[in-house]
Parts: C-alpha cells; sequence; structure tokens
C-alpha cells in the first residue's frame, strides 16, 4: 500500500463506562418506577434521564450569602410592586 | 460517523514525509483522526503531522478525530485511544437541546391559560383535573417564599431545576420523597391529567420566546394577555400544548446547568397581584478582581404590570456583595434610588457587606461575563 509507518491501536475496554454513567444507568429504571409512584411519568430517553439526574440548584448550602442576597432583593422588587410600597411583599 | 472507503485512500506512493514528525514517546498524547479503513481491517490514520497504519480492532467504529496515547515506542509503535467522555457527553446533551427548543415555550403563556382556569366562575373543571390544578397552583411561589437564604434554596429546589436528582437521591439514601410542591412534577401530572386532550398550539404568538440563552440579557416575560375560556376541548388542549412547552423549556435551563460553562437559570411562577408572574434568576460562576476570586453573577428579573421591567445584577463573592437594580421606565429607577438604603439595610441584615449598591434606568446588556455595564435606555 504505502511506506506509512505501522502501528497497533487499542480501544480502552471501558470506553463507554464513565462512572457516573454506570451510577445513572443501574438506578434509572429506579428514578422511573419512583416517579411513577408520584403519578409521574419521565422522558422515555434513557440518556437525557441521565442527564436530567444530574441537574441541580448551584449551591446547596441553605447559608450562602447568594440565596440570602436573592431574597434582599426579591424582597425589595416585590415592596415596589406594591401600592405605597410598603408591605413587604407577602400577600 | 464516515470513514473513506479504501479507494479513495491515498495513492500507493510513498507518504509525503511528514513537517513535524511525531516524537512517539511513551505517554505522550496526541491528535489524531481517520483516514480511511482498508479491506485487510487496517485502519489509515494522521497523527500529527504523520501517516499510518494501524491494526485496530476490526469490530469498532472509531470516531473520525480522537486522541492517542503512546503506550509503546518502537518501530511499531503501540497507541492507546482516549474516549473524552466530557465531549461525548456534551456532544449528547447538545443533541437533546436541539430536540427540546422546537417544542419549548414560554411560562407567561400557560400562567395566562391558568389564570383563565382559575377567574372563569362557571367553568366546570373535568374531576381528573382538578385536583392537579390545584397541586399546580400550590407549587406556585410567593414573594414569602423568598424571606431569606434558606426558603429561597427551598423555592430553587421546588422549581423543577432538580426533580429527577431528588428521584435519585432518594433511591440513593432509601428514604421517602414529596414531590408535592415541585412545579415540574405538577406540569408533569397536569399533562398526564389533559391526555384525552390533544395539545393544541393558540392562534396567537403568545408562546413565542426564543429558549433560555445564557450568554444574552434575561427576555422580557410579562403577563401573557388574557386569554378567553369557555372549557371546551380546544382550551383543555391549548392549556396542555402550553404546559409540554413550559416542560421543555424547563428541560432546556436544566440541561445548561450541567454544560461545561454551566449557567442555572431559573423561571418561577409567582403569585402577584391580579395575575401570575414570571420570576427570572440566573446565577453563573464569575471571578472577580485581581486575584480571580470565585463568585457568582446573579441576574434577577421580573415584569410587573404597574412597573414594566426591572430587576437587579448581584456580583457576590464569600459575603461581598454589589448590586446594580435596573429599570426599563425611568419614573421606576428613581424609586429604586429612593430605597437604596433600605435594600442596603436588607442585605446587611441578611448578613451580606454592601460595597456597592447603585440602579439604573434602562437594561444590563447581555453579557453576564462582563464586568456589569448597563445599557442606558436614554442613549
Amino acid at each position: 500500500m504505502t511506506n506509512r509507518r505501522e502501528a497497533r491501536l487499542h480501544l480502552p475496554a471501558s470506553q463507554h463506562d464513565s462512572s457516573r454513567s454506570v451510577t445513572t444507568q443501574r438506578l434509572t429504571p429506579l428514578v422511573r418506577q419512583l416517579a411513577a409512584q408520584h403519578g409521574i411519568t419521565l422522558t422515555p430517553d434513557t440518556g437525557l434521564l441521565e442527564w436530567l439526574t444530574q441537574a441541580n440548584v448551584p449551591v446547596h448550602h441553605p447559608d450562602s450569602p447568594a440565596y440570602a442576597a436573592i431574597a434582599a432583593v426579591v424582597q425589595q422588587l416585590y415592596t415596589l410592586s406594591s401600592p405605597g410600597g410598603d408591605d413587604g411583599g407577602s400577600r | 460517523m464516515n470513514i473513506e472507503p479504501a479507494s479513495r485512500l491515498a495513492p500507493v506512493s510513498p507518504a509525503p514525509a511528514p513537517s513535524h514528525p511525531v516524537s512517539w514517546i511513551v505517554g505522550s498524547v496526541h491528535p489524531a483522526h481517520v483516514l480511511g479503513r482498508y479491506p485487510d481491517g487496517r485502519v489509515a490514520l494522521r497523527v500529527d503531522d504523520e501517516e499510518l497504519l494501524a491494526e485496530a480492532p476490526p469490530d469498532k467504529v472509531l470516531p473520525h478525530a480522537f486522541r492517542v496515547r503512546v503506550t509503546r515506542a518502537g518501530t511499531k509503535p503501540e497507541l492507546e485511544l482516549i474516549r473524552d467522555e466530557s465531549d461525548d457527553d456534551e456532544a449528547a446533551r447538545t443533541r437533546a437541546l436541539l430536540a427540546l427548543i422546537p417544542r419549548q415555550a414560554g411560562l407567561a403563556g400557560l400562567l395566562a391559560e391558568l389564570h383563565a382556569v382559575h377567574a372563569a366562575p362557571d367553568t366546570a373543571i373535568p374531576a381528573q383535573i382538578q385536583p392537579v390544578l390545584a397541586q399546580l397552583n400550590a407549587a406556585m411561589a410567593s414573594a414569602s417564599d423568598f424571606s431569606d437564604a434558606a426558603s429561597v434554596l427551598q423555592a430553587l429546589h421546588s422549581s423543577g431545576m432538580s426533580m429527577e436528582a431528588r428521584l435519585l437521591r432518594a433511591i440513593q439514601e432509601n428514604r421517602n420523597l414529596s414531590l408535592s410542591g415541585d412545579w415540574k412534577a405538577s406540569l408533569l401530572r397536569l399533562t398526564a391529567a389533559l391526555s384525552h386532550y390533544p395539545p393544541a398550539a393558540p392562534v396567537d404568538s403568545r408562546s413565542d420566546l426564543q429558549p433560555p440563552q445564557p450568554d444574552r440579557e434575561l427576555p422580557r416575560q410579562p403577563r401573557a394577555p388574557r386569554v378567553p375560556w369557555r372549557g371546551n376541548a380546544s382550551d383543555w388542549g391549548r392549556l396542555h400544548h402550553a404546559a409540554q412547552g413550559v416542560i421543555a423549556r424547563q428541560t432546556i435551563a436544566q440541561l445548561q446547568s450541567g454544560a461545561k460553562s454551566p449557567t442555572w437559570q431559573f423561571e418561577i411562577p409567582m403569585h402577584g397581584r391580579g395575575g401570575l408572574d414570571v420570576l427570572q434568576i440566573r446565577f453563573a460562576p464569575t471571578t472577580t478582581g485581581a486575584g480571580n476570586e470565585p463568585g457568582w453573577l446573579i441576574q434577577v428579573a421580573i415584569d410587573f404590570p404597574a412597573l414594566g421591567a426591572i430587576g437587579a445584577e448581584i456580583r457576590i463573592v464569600e459575603n461581598r456583595v454589589r448590586v446594580q437594580f435596573w429599570a426599563e421606565i425611568s419614573a421606576v429607577a428613581r424609586r429604586i434610588e429612593s430605597s437604596l438604603t433600605t435594600i442596603t439595610d436588607r442585605l446587611q441584615r441578611q448578613g451580606l457587606v454592601v460595597e456597592h449598591a447603585a440602579c439604573r434606568y434602562g437594561r444590563p446588556e447581555p453579557s453576564p461575563g462582563a464586568s456589569g455595564g448597563l445599557v442606558s435606555a436614554t442613549a
């Protein structure tokens, strides 16, 4: 054929198995089962469902300054929206 | 993936000498792509600038482009294909996003439908739909759900962003789970209850809204115009369609939170005066200052009927906060400006150090990672 250098190419044995997908693949049927118990039908796309099980809030700490700042800002916006701007946002 | 036929491979003549020969050092990593596969199973590869013929497992389809690691040097080097799981994940995520985008719709259209259902006094609501509508109503938030950091976290959890993660965690931890206040769970129950009513797109464009775009400013999402509600099959079909669109949009936001450069975009239905509003909150990781301190850029926006679009950009590093309010109506901007002492007090009561608080007339420019400049509507 040619005088190209010859080589041998190996594929890693675990090429399709990241630790994340192994865990979620194993539990995905149980996630569907639990959802069904709550009256919910999840997406039939298993790959998409595995992605969605990874989606979460950005910070898990309930005392996060980010959430404290959001609380203050949202309260202020609702105060402004109230007649006279003095109801503090509660209804 | 396309593998070129052997007949289209380079001619039998010797391959040109590489301009940058590969250094076959064990452990070195090189970019590679497939030139073609010969009938005897060998694969023609280009590794760096050098072409070579490689024996490869015959039953495996190779990616067109990949990286290899040298595992043995010598006259016939051995290479190991490096499969980049994150790239594969990213490609799968992108495919899912592309499938969802044509189906997505804004929350305001659904909220207008729901408000019409609740406002119509003589609407006969089928028995199987009544409880899911009640659940949906209970899953909407109000300002009191944003009273402190812990309640904000709870509200974001209940927004639907983490519904599947909560299911997974309940299984992993073998504990009970309540999804009664989860917005996405409530929407899924609604679509199940409406399954007898074929989804029907509205005749107007009230659901037209670009999908969440992390690098663009938060879109305006005012209340949609009031919709007539007669409680017939067509109306329920329209509600079904609107709910499906919002679920798709929610799913897009969930996928965006898992991107390599993630953003978290929450669109939360809020009980408001005389109607339902969309509260938008977007998180993006950012760095600040000469020390590149990690922090968050948080954008908040809501469109009140009486105030127009208003919001804030919050930059936060540890407990230090800079907040820039904005309002698209000048009189509203002035009101906010006159209340900055109050907001500073609110932030300080939450344990934050306020480095800056201001308000501009106009809307923020579409660059979440930028330095926070605003475009004045008067310019």
